[in-house]
């Protein structure tokens, strides 16, 4: 059992064993493994085949145990490492600590976007960024879009996510306008300024790869999931009677069969299925 | 999956297409991902819901935008030259590898929003790191 704290209240000794564990994680090739898989478990709905990570109401599922798959993978350098959380409705501004020099660094520099402050700086020479995606090689940010601001998600915009008492309702997919995953998740239509929502308006106020398939090459990406794992914690208490959705596996003739994954259905790539993470209880803690 | 030739002779176009995503594909599961896209024909309209997958279905331009060349394609966008790699959400509109988290109503505002968040690189024509 291991305690997950919010990141405002890390300690000093606490932000630098995190970052030097993301480090070597790094040196030694897994944390890029995990960049990938990232990638490769993301599949739009607008595609046929499964969807696990995203646009699907595995969203929550899915990343809950990539999450615990990841802390499991620092314990191993360090078993006393675990992933913060990131409260975005608080800490909401650049001058947050967690954007300081001895922990995540801050935002990127105008010219470029390269972030040059802290350990995932390019020149410090750890956090070398090489996918396959683009060709910059420097970990980049763009704190709430300079060209087009736009600001963190509001804790009345993320009431309309958590008020919500229903988990998820067909289509089970990114179209669905009820249900607490995709208000959380975020996409809904909208106007330039309204169209993200919660977790997704979280990855566009970051910037840099944070907007994309490669988000995990930012460590604020686990910060930020471990607040959204927080979340849906968060909403069980509320709705104690609500349960996940769908329960039982879609019929052949439902379009979203074969594609979206119900409550007793193996997770690509671990078979695990979302009725075994519905508590982490057992597993670890979030800090009050 | 880069050895099943189309059935008729490709366009110089569609071949560095092929050749360009074949080599974007190296990363992860984005080779699985891209499948669909290489299969599908373009010409063939995409509704909402069905197995969207694939190029913007004849969605034709050619601009410079940011001081970038977009081209949208049979075989799917390109800037300066280099495939956009883009997926297709229910509603018919996209995300690409550079926006995974917001979308765009056609091809062209996906491109062009592209561009926007690229800064000042160029998308990879063949990076072989994660394999």
């Amino acid at each position: 059992m291991h305690i997950r704290k919010n990141q405002r209240n890390l300690t000093s000794a606490e932000k630098k064993r995190f970052v030097t564990t993301l480090l070597e994680l790094k040196r030694q090739g897994g944390y890029d493994d995990f960049v990938r898989q990232h990638v490769r478990y993301y599949r739009a709905d607008g595609d046929g085949g499964p969807r696990t990570g995203h646009m699907a109401p595995t969203f929550l599922p899915w990343h809950r145990k990539y999450l615990l798959e990841f802390e499991r993978a620092l314990q191993r350098i360090d078993p006393k490492v675990t992933v913060p959380y990131w409260d975005w409705t608080t800490d909401n501004t650049p001058a947050a600590s967690l954007w300081s020099e001895d922990f995540l660094g801050g935002d990127g520099r105008s010219s470029d976007g390269q972030v040059t402050t802290g350990a995932f700086a390019y020149a410090a020479g750890n956090w070398t960024i090489n996918d396959g995606v683009l060709e910059r090689k420097f970990l980049v940010r763009a704190f709430g879009r300079p060209t087009s601001p736009i600001a963190l998600p509001t804790k009345n915009e993320l009431a309309w996510a958590m008020n919500e008492p229903v988990y998820d309702a067909a289509p089970w997919d990114s179209t669905v306008t009820r249900g607490f995953r995709n208000r959380l998740e975020g996409w809904t239509a909208g106007s330039d300024r309204t169209r993200w929502r919660n977790h997704n308006r979280v990855h566009r106020w970051v910037g840099g790869q944070m907007l994309g398939a490669t988000a995990p090459h930012d460590p604020v990406f686990w910060l930020h999931h471990s607040f959204v794992d927080l979340l849906w914690d968060r909403w069980q208490q509320k709705h104690p009677k609500a349960t996940y959705l769908p329960r039982r596996k879609l019929d052949d003739d439902d379009p979203q069969s074969g594609r979206a994954i119900s409550l007793d259905e193996p997770m690509p790539p671990w078979r695990t299925k979302p009725s075994e993470v519905l508590s982490h209880r057992a597993l670890y803690r979030y800090e009050a | 999956m880069n050895s099943s030739p189309p059935a008729s002779p490709p366009s110089r176009t569609r071949r560095l297409f092929l050749r360009a995503a074949f080599a974007l594909g190296v990363i992860g599961g984005t080779a699985a991902a891209l499948a669909p896209i290489l299969r599908s024909d373009p010409r063939t309209p995409v509704s909402p819901g069905a197995d969207a997958a694939g190029p913007p279905a004849a969605e034709h331009f050619d601009e410079m935008y940011g001081g970038r060349r977009i081209q949208g394609t049979d075989a799917g966008v390109l800037v300066d030259g280099r495939p956009l790699h883009m997926m297709r959400r229910a509603d018919g509109s996209y995300v690409s590898v550079v926006n995974h988290f917001e979308s765009f109503p056609t091809a062209l505002a996906t491109a062009r929003a592209a561009v926007d968040d690229l800064g000042g690189s160029r998308l990879a024509l063949a990076g072989p790191a994660f394999h």
